[in-house]
């Protein structure tokens, strides 16, 4: 983008009725609204209301490092990484975001992340990991759980 | 950054359990398309609504080409052994309907099923059924099968392979769409053919072939024509010396895979255990390869223990309550 060129400039509001001004640059990452600013209301506020000023703030971030073409690609997978070292919470609603904003690329990163934290769990260990209580019934937790365990063998390792 | 902090953030902070519970199902289904098919299960497995949102994911969920299939090993109860060769893991897991059926074929996942006279496609893992039209026949002998393709397709053919008496074979089709089953019988006397090991569609010819113990290849043309539409090869190595070459089989084959897999040392099958293995297509880059069905006698004699093997490519699909055979 040319420096000379003035920079639009997109007025988002949260949930907590925070706003935060970001370069249409930026902004034109989050898909689901894009048609609102694009469609020149220059200047008008742009409620996000299901999303809360911590969360903005932290997709913002994200926005802005992944619309910045001179970070180069090692680093902007470390940044990734960093991003999505944070609480469940967090995570969460970060999902939330990227979803009601249809950013994709968050979105795969940060299902990415629920996925690899999912791997290689029981049922019952990930109903532990994210809190979530068992209420099936006996018979149908025999129908839903049909793996019970899986062993690890390294005898075959020699044949 | 222009922020006006008119609230305090930290009111708004609700209580801190999160609910992924309420996570919207359009999100499982990226989840679920990142995973492979036993953490696809062991997701499905934590709650009703998890259950059920990630089934546009599940059939997204393919083995790369060339990557080794898996292998069940059951008895007689529900509670079957899964081998995974990949990651050398075993699982134990339950897959309803295999301990009284008969493996007729394996391919692309889906498994063809026979069980108290009624014949139908299963995939184990998510447990969706096909069912086929009625079978001339209300037992199994010898009888192997093979599929052009998934039963989902409107261009699947399956055919059924016997033998009916000492001189004659017969071949069973059914095209997608079909309500009966076609009869096609061979007198055999001509030729010889031994017991059927496995069976294969090639796509390029139409054509079913099917393989005995004795090197032998059996092909029956889908193709409309009324003269012979069913032949009998012999395979050999290829020479370049060698005279009236008929033309190449379009697929590989494994004889011994389950024996040469180890997998029978590293389950730790005692010697009074007999094993039948239903053998499976596996896509290959260059060509499919068969796996031929085996049988590994007890090797002191006398089996005390029957137990039966399939090899299958762990596909998960769901299937809309309304797909049938029928057209």
């Amino acid at each position: 983008m040319s420096s000379t060129e003035a920079k639009k400039m997109v007025v988002l509001k949260s949930f907590d009725g925070v706003t935060f001004e970001v370069e249409e640059s930026v902004a034109v990452q989050f898909e689901s609204i894009r048609h609102m600013f694009e469609d020149n209301l220059a200047g008008s506020v742009i409620p996000l209301s299901n999303i809360k000023s911590e969360i903005l703030s932290k997709v913002i971030d994200y926005c802005k490092r992944h619309a910045d073409d001179t970070t180069d690609e090692e680093d902007l997978k470390a940044f990734d990484a960093d991003f999505v070292k944070v609480e469940h919470g967090t995570l969460f609603d970060i999902i939330r975001a990227a979803n009601y904003l249809n950013i994709k690329s968050l979105l795969d990163l940060t299902c990415q992340t629920v996925a690899d934290m999912i791997k290689g769990k029981t049922p019952a260990e990930i109903r532990e990991l994210f809190n979530i209580s068992d209420e099936f019934t006996p018979e149908e937790e025999e129908e839903a759980s049909i793996i019970t365990r899986f062993i690890y063998m390294d005898r075959y390792a020699d044949c | 950054m222009l922020a006006e902090f008119e609230i305090d953030g930290s009111s708004l902070r609700e209580d801190q359990i999160v609910p992924w519970v309420d996570l919207p199902p359009e999100l499982l289904s990226p989840i679920a398309n990142s995973l492979g098919i036993i953490d696809l299960l062991s997701l499905r497995g934590v709650c009703k609504d998890w259950r059920s949102a990630p089934s546009t994911a599940s059939t997204e969920i393919k083995s790369v080409p060339d990557t080794k299939p898996w292998f069940i090993l059951y008895e007689e109860t529900e509670k079957c052994t899964l081998y995974n060769p990949n990651v050398k893991k075993i699982y134990s897991i339950n897959f309803p309907k295999l301990m009284d059926s008969t493996c007729l074929a394996s391919n692309q996942g889906w498994l063809l099923l026979f069980q108290e006279g009624s014949i139908f496609f299963f995939c184990p893992f998510s447990r969706a059924r096909i069912d086929l039209p009625q079978f001339p026949h209300q037992e199994m002998s010898d009888h192997i099968a093979a599929f052009s393709c998934p039963p989902t397709s409107f261009d699947c053919i399956v055919s059924i392979i016997n033998r009916c008496d000492e001189n004659t074979l017969e071949i069973n089709v059914l095209k997608r769409g079909d309500t009966t089953w076609t009869k096609n019988t061979f007198e055999r006397n001509k030729w010889s053919f031994g017991t059927t090991v496995g069976g294969i569609f090639c796509d390029k010819n139409g054509t079913f072939y099917y393989l005995d113990d004795t090197s032998r290849t059996l092909t029956f043309s889908t193709e409309e024509r009324k003269e012979r539409n069913c032949t009998i090869y012999r395979i050999r190595t290829y020479s370049p010396d060698a005279k009236r070459i008929f033309g190449f089989l379009p697929f590989r084959y494994e004889q011994n895979y389950f024996r040469d897999s180890g997998l029978q040392d590293w389950i730790g099958l005692k010697d009074d255990v007999s094993i039948s293995t239903c053998g499976a297509i596996i896509p290959g880059r260059r060509s499919n390869l068969l796996i031929r069905n085996e049988c590994i006698e007890a090797s002191n004699g006398t089996s005390k223990c029957q137990m039966k093997g399939i090899w299958i490519q762990p596909r998960f699909f769901q299937i809309p309550v309304t797909q049938s055979w029928l057209v």
